[in-house]
């Protein structure tokens, strides 16, 4: 693995997963692991951090005789999202050029 | 599995009660919706439960460097810096008393040993020259000869139980040292938690 994801990237993508539809930690976890290799243990912090930031909010649904808990982001959590988005491509873009060669002299 | 999960909240007695809770119903949801049921699928996934706990609890303690910045915990950082200042004084005076006990036991210890050496060394002088007394007065060159010989006896046989004792004060004294830094250790994060 030649790249890590910051902490920030990696709140931010949770989030985008979450723009889409509530998910629980379980199938969370799954879904960011088809995209990028995170640890199982990186998630749970991201959760707990997105949490008390309020960008999250939990709510519980039974399943199966026992608990559920689903995440689900909040305004702010689609805020925090836009600029993080916003500061990914402006990134994403810098360092493209500097990979490309692309530079003016 | 449960094991796994028992295990885990034995290593997060650290973390308050809510935190801990938090973090083990997120697990065991997480093991039960995986379907990890033995212990072996359960540490293939997140590794040992010490490792598990130790990365739980780490990340607490890193959350004031995540730009995140919360008021609460910056409020209680200023109160135990000044509780610490108010107590500097007690903790002066506390530690001055320790020491100066310390160091009296440890006068007393030694120079009962310094003493006993030196009695050693004057009976084993004392008897050399008594023999040259036998000749001047016999009975009391005798005497001289039975009294050294039973002191450096005494002394022989005193030397090992003081060494013991010196060594195990030394000892335990290091011990004590030890375990009250290792409290003073975890008040400290305790209360910095």
């Amino acid at each position: 693995m030649t790249v890590q994801i910051s902490s920030k990237l990696l709140d931010g993508s949770v989030l985008g997963l979450l723009s889409v539809k509530d998910y629980y930690g379980y199938a969370l976890t799954q879904e960011v692991q088809k995209y990028i290799a995170v640890s199982e243990s990186t998630m749970y912090p991201v959760l707990r951090r997105l949490k008390s930031n309020g960008l999250v909010t939990t709510y519980d649904e039974p399943y199966q005789g026992r608990n559920r808990r689903y995440y689900r982001i909040t305004n702010l959590g689609l805020n925090h999202l836009k600029s993080i988005s916003l500061e990914w491509s402006q990134f994403k873009n810098s360092v493209d050029t500097m990979l490309r060669g692309d530079i003016h002299e | 599995m449960n094991k796994y999960i028992e295990e885990l909240s034995k290593l997060l007695n650290v973390l308050s009660n809510q935190d801990r809770q938090d973090a083990l119903s997120f697990y065991t949801e997480y093991l039960q919706d995986g379907g990890f049921k033995t212990f072996e699928e359960c540490f293939e996934r997140l590794g040992t439960p010490q490792m598990l706990a130790n990365k739980i609890i780490a990340n607490y303690r890193n959350d004031s460097y995540n730009g995140y910045t919360r008021d609460k915990r910056n409020v209680s950082t200023v109160l135990i810096l000044m509780l610490c200042i108010i107590a500097i004084p007690f903790v002066i005076t506390a530690v001055s008393i320790i020491f100066s006990i310390l160091v009296a036991i440890f006068s007393i210890v030694f120079s009962i040993f310094v003493t006993i050496a030196a009695l050693g060394l004057a009976a084993i002088i004392i008897f050399f020259l008594s023999f040259w007394l036998l000749f001047t007065n016999f009975w009391i060159g005798l005497f001289y000869l039975g009294l050294t010989l039973a002191t450096i006896g005494f002394v022989a046989i005193i030397f090992d139980p003081v060494k013991w004792l010196i060594v195990n004060l030394v000892v335990s004294t290091k011990k004590a040292f030890v375990w009250s830094c290792n409290q003073v250790k975890n008040i400290f994060s305790r209360i910095t938690k």
